[in-house]
């Protein structure tokens, strides 16, 4: 019984690593049609979206069916409990990158935004690099690295309050339009909100790892 | 008849105020062979604790030690305590005709006497005296009404008990264990011969019991332990490994070993 449950989560491992490479290969293409002023990738982004949630479904499939027929308990029930929460943050991400695609879609000449793209692409390579830590932290065991990646997200943050007063700035001194201004304004929120949906997947790692709840600040008892 | 102490106000490091069961350093031999090593803990009341483990790890053998069943057992022996209440059990002074009536233990397989439905209750009673009729059909509506049989059984009391079906002759079993009033019940895996309803009957029948029991049960169904006890002790080699919550056992034990028996690496 348990080489079948071993092997039914080697196999659930494998489709959680292909729900994070398309969740983050999403993010990185809706970051470079942004850059790039690529409309056509952005609507790839856009539809890839479909995609990425029959993934999800899948997966919730498999763990549904894995908790009913083998009834884990301990460290395998962690870690089940652990993916079908990470399972669904990263369709949040994908979500977020369908954000920015569309987004970009508003914004009609990228390369005239002097200043306002790079910190944005910061920020996405840093909230890009957090989900992939994060995920790595998860499947391999590492409560550590996970704690470490949680504290990345403050660094994200300050990034993001930073790019909001630039485009204050740029409003202020009327050389940004304001729906330019507003689209650019809801892309960064959305990679913030990854660096926080990153967050969410470390805190599920120390628990599946430690079977430590550490959400919302709080220790076990 | 052993009597159970008050509860104190005293904070207690496992968090059990009032254990019905004490447990000091407890070895139990077969001859020369230890099978139980320096066993210690302790037992809530009202509680429902299950013992698990690999077969042969001793389990059982603490199990009917708690009511000195293996004294049954030619060339054993044991070391150590178990208080049940405020008195050591294994002591010559020790009446076990009134400890095994303070213990009742509830079997792997029903073992209803050929007697009828009426008589397998009132077995126990008559013996403890009570001759009055009135009290004893009162005892037998009272017990069955318990056991959730009574409906099932009250227009023929008079039939033989082997009549029955294997779920109800395992309830009619419990039945008999408590028509005595004991303050604790043991249990050998008492579902394990059971079908899926019947032991669904007998896993509720047993929440509703320990509000007025303690009760210790073997079982080697994890899912059983999860579903229905309190507290868990996992034994292995003759030791306890570990003894927590049912929960943490279940969801985030200490030990390793305990984490590999429980998701069936082992054992």
């Amino acid at each position: 019984m348990q080489i079948h449950l071993d092997q039914e989560l080697e196999i659930l491992r494998r489709e959680l690593s292909i729900m994070r490479n398309l969740a983050t290969e999403a993010l990185v293409r809706a970051i470079r049609a942004l850059e790039e002023g690529r409309a056509d990738l952005a609507r790839k982004v856009i539809e890839g979206d479909r995609e990425i949630d029959l993934q999800e479904n899948k997966i919730d499939g498999m763990l549904l069916a894995i908790v009913g027929l083998k009834q884990p308990v301990a460290i395998d029930l962690r870690f089940l409990m652990a993916a079908m929460k990470i399972n669904n943050d990263l369709e949040r991400v994908a979500d977020k990158a369908a954000s920015i695609a569309k987004a970009s879609l508003e914004i009609a000449s990228p390369s005239s935004l002097h200043g306002l793209i790079e910190p944005v692409v910061t920020m996405s390579g840093h909230s890009a690099l957090m989900i992939r830590d994060a995920f790595d932290c998860f499947l391999g065991k590492n409560a550590d690295h996970a704690l470490e990646v949680i504290s990345m997200d403050h660094e994200l943050n300050t990034m993001n309050t930073a790019f909001y007063n630039t485009l204050l700035d740029c409003l202020r001194a009327s050389t940004t339009d304001p729906a330019t201004a507003l689209a650019l304004y809801r892309i960064a929120s959305a990679i913030e909100r990854v660096g926080d949906l990153a967050k969410n997947i470390s805190e599920e790692a120390v628990y599946y790892i430690r079977g430590e709840i550490i959400r919302h600040g709080t220790r076990p008892d | 008849m052993l009597t159970m102490p008050k509860p104190s106000d005293q904070a207690a490091p496992d968090g059990i105020q009032l254990p019905a069961i004490t447990v000091r350093n407890f070895s139990f031999y077969y001859g020369s062979n230890r099978v139980l090593h320096d066993i210690s803990l302790r037992i809530p009341r009202n509680e429902v604790t299950a013992l698990i483990g690999p077969s042969g790890c001793g389990k059982s053998t603490f199990l009917r030690s708690i009511n000195r069943m293996n004294d049954l057992i030619a060339g054993t022996r044991s070391e150590g305590e178990i208080i049940v209440g405020d008195a050591e059990i294994h002591t010559p002074a020790t009446d076990i005709v009134s400890l095994r009536r303070t213990v009742g233990m509830v079997f792997q397989r029903s073992n209803p006497f050929p007697k009828s439905i009426a008589e397998n209750i009132t077995y126990g009673p008559r013996l403890w005296g009570i001759r009055d009729r009135w009290q004893l059909d009162q005892i037998v509506e009272e017990t069955l009404r318990q056991v959730g049989l009574w409906e099932e059984v009250r227009d023929r009391l008079g039939a033989s008990a082997l009549a029955l079906s294997g779920g109800q002759q395992q309830r009619l079993c419990i039945a008999r264990a408590i028509a005595v009033k004991p303050e604790i019940l043991l249990m050998d895996e008492p579902a394990s011969a059971l079908d899926p309803i019947a032991t669904r009957r007998i896993e509720e029948l047993i929440l509703e019991l320990k509000e007025r029991f303690t009760i210790v049960i073997v079982t080697h169904n994890m899912q059983q332990a999860a579903r229905i006890s309190d507290r868990t002790a996992f034994f292995y080699l003759g030791e306890v490994v570990e003894y927590d919550t049912t929960r943490t056992i279940f969801t985030n034990p200490r030990q390793a070993r305990t984490e590999d028996y429980v998701t069936g690496r082992f054992g």
